[in-house]
């Protein structure tokens, strides 16, 4: 098969850039690994204060059956199940799977979003034990309890949401504690920097965490850092939340058994007690990192920047690479929310048509500027400096092209 | 220290890393030409950021600890399905 654009990842940015090229008269092709289309978006429900009175409610799984019904209204075809192992030439996509060993296509558009990162703590490999990512899929998509008793570690925006969504579907959560502090395994987030950056994220979307946490927990927010984080113990939806406790241990024979909290200082510093917490399943959460094994292989620079979630493909603000006809969009280029993802996944399109000498129906400007507005309306921002970190990709990508 | 496997393909423990850094790896290649991290299933995946954390707070440079590189084939795959190409 011979599409105009083969794309990797069927996710909001992948789905959403079919969709736009596809309507404005090219071939398009979305391959992924999932059985399902609609990537992280099929985990997500919840609450967006910011978007119109009609749209409120934000259900990913909704949003992604609306994608993939329009993109195969507009012809585009869907692989899904189906793994891509190599990319190469301009452009050959191999893939394993399915019934196509491959496909070709004059671009190729990289969205392939992000992984979860993992939290070492000892007893990690036990069975019980599951990314925070993994309980939201369980929970929001295929309504499975994970356990009947959870201990959650990693207190961020997203295990929160994790947790009321766990407790919402009638799951006991034991309680939420910090990650092991400065372990050999890097520099985890101590009581102050989580406190911190809850607050950042409490100012930047009240409506959101006060549906979520209630109004109480919020206004804690502030007086835990004034107080020097006297309150050790904050209690949501009354699974309490141990900002001054972190997780040492997880034991069991066979399957997680109890999990060994320590009492830690503000900054971080082990405080002797140490307690034994019975439950059958543990779930981490240490943020998401972008997946950029293709990019790599099709020959893309890389660049590291922590403040985009790790390392990412170089990339120009419209979504196009140094590599001729190589495009990417979504996590791949940042840890950001599904909005922010699909306005790429249309700015990348708006890109790739005029890259083919196409009209598009949204210029590239236009795109660009609904990225922006998506970035300043998104309702959980991942990573507080996401706009720094765009701006310095954007300062290194205009150095690259003076130098030609 | 309770010792745990950080890398889950290949079955390696933090002990070995650390004695891959001791010894004097500086990168996440050296520590995978060492003790075979970032050689399973996964390519790293789940290791690589971890191995990378743990060079970058043991060695401290102003630069980030190199990676590894992604290689063709980047998932797993049957041969049949590489014949058939």
């Amino acid at each position: 098969m011979k599409v105009d654009v083969a794309i990797i990842g069927a996710g909001p940015a992948g789905l959403t850039a079919a969709v736009e090229i596809a309507r404005n008269g090219l071939s398009a092709a979305v391959i992924d690994e999932y059985y399902r289309p609609g990537g992280r978006l099929l985990g997500q429900y919840y609450e967006d204060p910011y978007a119109p009175a009609d749209q409120r409610t934000w259900d990913g799984k909704k949003e992604a059956d609306q994608l993939e019904e329009k993109a195969r209204s507009l012809g585009v075809h869907i692989f899904m199940n189906v793994t891509v192992w190599a990319v190469s030439g301009k452009w050959r996509v191999d893939m394993a799977g399915g019934d196509l060993p491959a496909i070709t296509s004059n671009v190729l558009l990289l969205a392939t979003g992000s992984v979860e990162k993992a939290l070492p703590v000892p007893g990690w490999t036990l069975p019980g034990v599951i990314s925070v990512g993994a309980a939201q899929t369980f929970t929001n998509l295929h309504h499975v309890a994970v356990g009947k008793k959870v201990m959650m570690a990693g207190i961020d925006p997203l295990s929160l949401s994790v947790m009321i969504e766990l407790k919402n579907a009638g799951v006991h959560v034991a309680g939420m504690a910090l990650p092991p502090m400065s372990s050999v395994t890097g520099k985890n987030k101590t009581p102050l920097q989580t406190v911190e950056r809850l607050q950042d994220v409490a100012g930047l979307a009240p409506n959101l965490l006060v549906r979520k946490l209630g109004k109480f927990a919020l206004k804690r927010f502030p007086k835990l850092t004034a107080s020097g984080l006297r309150f050790n113990l904050l209690k949501v939806n009354n699974v309490p939340i141990h900002l001054r406790k972190a997780i040492v241990k997880i034991e069991g024979e066979k399957n997680v058994e109890a999990v060994t909290l320590q009492s830690v200082s503000v900054d971080g510093k082990p405080a002797g007690k140490t307690e034994s917490v019975e439950v059958d399943t543990v779930c981490l959460s240490n943020g998401l990192y972008p997946l950029i094994d293709l990019a790599q292989t099709a020959g893309c620079r890389l660049v590291d920047m922590p403040e985009l979630g790790g390392t990412v493909p170089l990339h120009g603000p419209d979504m196009t690479t140094k590599v001729s006809g190589l495009f990417v969009a979504g996590n791949i280029t940042g840890i950001e929310g599904a909005k922010v993802a699909m306005a790429q996944g249309r700015l990348a399109a708006a890109s790739i048509l005029q890259s083919l000498g196409k009209q598009a129906a949204i210029t590239v400007d236009e795109a660009m500027t609904e990225v922006t507005n998506a970035r300043e309306k998104a309702p959980l921002r991942f990573l507080p400096d996401i706009e720094e970190g765009r701006i310095k990709m954007n300062k290194i990508w205009e150095a690259e092209s003076a130098h030609g | 220290m309770d010792d745990m496997i950080i890398c889950r393909c290949e079955g390696v423990y933090l002990s070995d890393i650390l004695k891959a850094i001791e010894e004097g790896a500086s990168s996440v290649p050296g520590i995978k030409k060492r003790v075979r991290a970032g050689m399973g299933y996964c390519q790293g995946r789940v290791c690589q950021p971890v191995i990378r954390d743990m060079l970058e707070s043991k060695t401290g440079g102003e630069k980030m600890p190199p990676q590894q590189r992604a290689q063709t084939p980047v998932r797993p795959v049957l041969l049949d399905d590489m014949i058939r190409r």
